[in-house]
């Protein structure tokens, strides 16, 4: 983890359950898990990608980052300020540091409004400029995105996905933020966008020395933005590392499936493609023990790991995991016998497609 | 493009025409809709040049009494509408964006508002008060109105409230009040202005329940229900007295409500037309 001096946001044990259910009729059924226990730092000026499948927490954990979403428990502290501490007018005027970039270039722009107002709102809430001030801002932040000044006039339903992502890349910046939540900000874009968008976010994090906790639901993205990489599963984080070990030699199983999927663009490599059986149970009902076991290919697993919930634990210098079955770990063999363990831990390492592990 | 174009056109023609008729119609047709001509000559006449659309059975000029009917209904509805819409709408966005508790105890007042039999209030109403001028009559109407707008309005406020756009708005640090006026009234217009159609037809229809009954607008004002219902008895005899006022009602309430339709698909953040 980071150095404690330089981690702009810093997250403890944050959890958040949803109640489901419940009615005339029906008892309420066990809350939904969708974010159990996660723990991260990002220090300033770092992109830490945040990967998981759709219902792995991902988004409500960086909801919660921003207080748009009440932990269940655990701290979100940004910049030294404990956020659950401030009354919700402090809480508003510390919004201009932090910002967030949705998945949908549709649903996150509002159709009423032009895309001027849009990235002006920010300016006008803050008072950070009123009047011609706060339209010549707004010019300049469409520029900033690569979109024309005086498209400002124009509503969003005249751009394409690309061009609006831009707008709410536009309003994101219009407040000057430290720290920006990227959600899936290029899922919902053509490949050939994709890159574009990709490339303007690493241009405005040079310019303005941004924090990005980047989240995707593949590594493929990741590759050229992140520094690090957290990578999630039913509400945990599994893995957390570097991007490069992340990528050269992924140590939890689930990461080694992640990183098995992303396309090599050699055609004289064989991907070696790690094909995980089933669907990600439900958060609702989650497996005992170790959340992945179900779905996990690792040549020890056992009956304990279906009774005991592994610790994310370091592996290596700086190099996070949660898996016990992945040595060294600090659950004891003697501990996984008497939970019904039968193979003793043993490094698990597949011999990935790029062959860039050390040898 | 072309074809709901053409539908909103239309709409708009037939409902000036009808707005129209009833703001000049008085005028150009100088005939006191409430003079009662000679009952035994005059009472129940067909069409004719002197009366073009005959007579009813008090020997009263139909046109006329058509014309200051159209007076009366289309400002009644427009009247009972806005107050319903008025007061729907506030109580939903309001009830959408507050606490649980808060939310549940203003939707306990529109299910109960729903639950109990609206022409049974005014009945009730119109008993205790006697004969109300037709303004307060329509203002009651809307007041016992708007019940059913405020769910519709909640339910898509709501959704609005969690949608992607109105996070944005919040995460800039925006108060709830900016991003109800900004973010989210401007986007349940459309749902206040179609149930708000809604409630103009049932108050212009209502108010012709009420007629039946005698408790509608007082005797001898017309009102297009007031019209249908003094025909009623006459209907095998004199069939236009009653059918007059109802296609009146009927192309008011259409043309109302395509229109109300094709302004909302038609206004610029809608529109289909490719992307200059």
């Amino acid at each position: 983890m980071s150095d404690a001096s330089t981690a702009l946001v810093r997250a403890r044990d944050l959890t958040r359950h949803f109640a489901v259910g419940g009615g005339l009729f029906r008892k309420p059924s066990n809350p939904i898990r969708a974010v159990d226990g996660v723990s991260l730092d990002i220090a300033r000026g770092e992109t830490l990608a945040l990967v998981g499948e759709s219902g792995s927490g991902k988004t409500t954990t960086g909801r919660m980052l921003l207080h748009l979403e009440r932990p269940t428990s655990g701290t979100v502290t940004f910049d030294g300020t404990d956020l659950a501490s401030l009354d919700a007018k402090s809480m508003r005027a510390l919004r201009r540091r932090m910002q967030l970039v949705f998945q949908d270039p549709f649903g996150s722009l509002n159709p009423r409004m032009t895309i001027g107002d849009t990235v002006k709102e920010g300016l006008l809430i803050h008072h950070l400029a009123e009047g011609a001030a706060a339209d010549a801002r707004t010019r300049a932040l469409l520029d900033e995105v690569g979109l024309r000044p005086e498209w400002a006039d124009r509503y969003p339903h005249e751009f394409s996905g690309g061009q609006r992502q831009r707008v709410g890349i536009a309003r994101a910046l219009s407040v000057g933020p430290d720290f920006i939540v990227l959600d899936e900000p290029v899922s919902a874009l053509d490949v050939s966008v994709q890159a574009q968008v990709i490339n303007l976010l690493m241009e405005l994090q040079r310019q303005r020395s941004l924090t990005y906790l980047f989240i995707a639901h593949d590594l493929s993205v990741v590759e050229h933005m992140a520094d690090r990489v957290a990578v999630m599963y039913l509400g945990r984080i599994v893995e957390l590392a570097t991007r490069d070990a992340i990528f050269a030699e992924p140590l939890h199983p689930y990461t080694q499936a992640l990183r098995s999927a992303v396309p090599v663009a050699d055609p004289n490599v064989r991907a070696r493609r790690i094909v995980l059986a089933g669907e990600p149970p439900s958060p609702a009902n989650p497996p005992s023990g170790c959340p992945f076991h179900p779905r996990c290919h690792h040549p020890a697993k056992d009956e304990s790991c279906a009774r005991l919930v592994p610790p994310l634990e370091e592996k290596a210098p700086g190099r996070l995991v949660a898996c016990f079955k992945q040595p060294p770990s600090s659950v004891s063999w003697e501990a996984q016998q008497a939970a019904g363990g039968t193979r003793a831990p043993t490094l698990h390492l597949p011999v990935l497609a790029t062959d860039a592990r050390p040898a | 493009m072309s074809a709901p174009l053409r539908r909103v056109q239309v709409a708009a023609v037939v409902l000036g025409a009808v707005v129209l008729a009833a703001i000049i119609g008085p005028w150009l047709w100088h005939v006191d809709p409430n003079a009662v001509g000679p009952l035994a000559t005059a009472a129940g006449l067909p069409p004719s040049a002197a009366h073009p659309l005959g007579t009813d059975e008090n020997a009263r000029d139909v046109l006329a009494r058509l014309l200051a009917g159209a007076r009366i209904s289309l400002a009644f509805g427009l009247l009972a509408a806005s107050v319903a819409a008025v007061v729907g709408a506030a109580v939903g966005i309001l009830a959408a964006l507050s606490r649980p508790w808060v939310d549940r105890a203003y939707m306990s007042v529109v299910d109960l508002g729903l639950a109990i039999p609206r022409l049974l209030v005014l009945i009730i109403v119109t008993a205790g008060f006697g004969r109300l001028p037709w303004g307060w009559l329509a203002v009651t109407m809307g007041v016992t109105g708007w019940f059913g707008l405020a769910r519709l309005v909640r339910a898509r406020t709501r959704e609005l409230a969690s949608g992607d756009f109105s996070v944005a708005a919040f995460a800039l640090g925006a108060p709830t009040w900016r991003v109800a006026a900004r973010h989210l009234l401007p986007n349940v217009t459309g749902t206040i202005t179609a149930a708000a159609v809604l409630a103009f037809a049932n108050a212009i229809t209502l108010e012709a329940a009420l007629s039946f009954i005698g408790q509608g607008v007082a005797i001898p004002t017309a009102s297009w229900g007031s019209l249908i219902n003094e025909g009623r008895a006459q209907l095998g005899v004199t069939p236009w007295l009653t059918v007059l006022p109802a296609i009146a009602i009927a192309i008011t309430v259409v043309a109302a409500g395509a229109l109300a339709d094709g302004v909302e698909r038609g206004a610029p953040w809608r529109s289909t037309g490719g992307a200059a």
